[in-house]
């Protein structure tokens, strides 16, 4: 089982849309972070992602652009992630953000945007 | 004519009419004051037995009865007080998760206004204020929500009632995540991030349905 930890692997303050609005942006996020971890994962491993911990809460932009990402420039399906990401938590307060997470990967259309990168 | 002594042993339980009867029915015999005399009809046999009661039975039989009724009383209350008191506890919970709720809204709409009516990098601090905000929101929502959902299980509620009330909560649960786009979507969280007062207005209106679906609830 792989782990990522947003607070500890990438930022305490996970904020913003694109590179342009931020370290800590959820394009950077996915293209830097999840995408990597996502692909190198070996057949029938996870990738188990903790959301809660250092960080104190994240924003729809960030989350739609980290995880909606995925599908919709097409790198993963929705049924990939389904069966290979766990989103864990401790703190019940990112119950709601886990909800967020699966309804903005499931409301995604898989490859309906070409990727073009924000980074400068 | 024959003495009873103690005078109740002359009673008994009639088999079929089930009442107290003579224990010499059939020969007429009636005791009174451990004396027994013979009466000449079913009539006057019942006629006397009543008058042996009027004139008191012994004192344990007269404080069963009443013992029982006591028991009966102290439960009676005891449980009408038991359920009042529920439903007044739940009905407080219910009216302290509306108001921490509508706090909350108080609360995550100022700290809004306050994000979105700037301009630049803002500080992690206004972020944190409205993550903490929402949080709340959250928190006592879904209390709200399952403490409505443990009282309807429990209750002859209409089905008709109880889709409608579900309806409502989908209802409410869609506002809360809707105001969470609007709150946090757009440019939060942006190093460039413009102030939208647009956004800020759309805020406080959404805030405003919130508060009102809550009060239905």
């Amino acid at each position: 089982m792989a782990i990522l930890n947003v607070g500890v692997d990438f930022d305490k303050d996970p904020s913003g849309r694109y590179y342009t609005d931020g370290p800590a942006s959820g394009e950077r996020f996915r293209e830097e972070f999840l995408k990597p971890k996502l692909g190198s994962l070996s057949r029938d491993e996870k990738l188990e992602i903790i959301i809660d911990g250092e960080v104190e809460g994240y924003g729809s932009s960030f989350l739609v652009e980290g995880f909606a990402g995925l599908v919709k420039h097409g790198y993963f399906s929705k049924d990939f992630l389904r069966n290979r990401m766990i989103i864990k938590f401790s703190d019940p307060d990112f119950e709601f953000y886990r909800d967020k997470i699966w309804m903005y990967i499931d409301s995604a259309r898989f490859r309906s945007e070409k990727y073009a990168s924000t980074k400068r | 004519m024959k003495l009873c002594s103690p005078p109740y042993q002359c009673f008994k339980e009639h088999p079929t009419l089930g009442v107290v009867y003579l224990e010499d029915v059939d020969k007429n015999k009636v005791c009174k004051e451990g004396d027994c005399h013979i009466v000449h009809s079913t009539n006057k046999v019942l006629h006397s037995i009543d008058k042996r009661l009027e004139e008191g039975s012994p004192w344990h039989e007269g404080a069963h009865l009443v013992l029982l009724g006591a028991f009966f009383a102290a439960l009676f209350s005891y449980i009408f007080t038991k359920v009042h008191w529920s439903t007044t506890k739940k009905s407080e919970r219910m009216e302290f998760f509306r108001r921490s709720i509508s706090e909350s809204l108080d609360s995550i709409e100022t700290h809004s206004m306050g994000y979105w009516m700037k301009n630049g990098d803002l500080p992690p601090m206004f972020r944190n204020r409205i993550y903490a905000s929402w949080h709340l929101l959250t928190k006592f929502s879904g209390e709200l929500f399952s403490q409505i959902d443990e009282e309807n299980k429990y209750k002859i509620v209409k089905l008709k009632k109880r889709k409608e009330q579900e309806k409502t909560i989908n209802d409410v649960k869609a506002k809360i995540f809707e105001l969470f786009e609007e709150v946090t979507g757009g440019d939060f969280g942006s190093k460039r991030m413009a102030a939208d007062t647009s956004r800020a207005q759309r805020i406080c209106i959404k805030c405003a349905h919130l508060k009102a679906s809550i009060q239905c609830l």
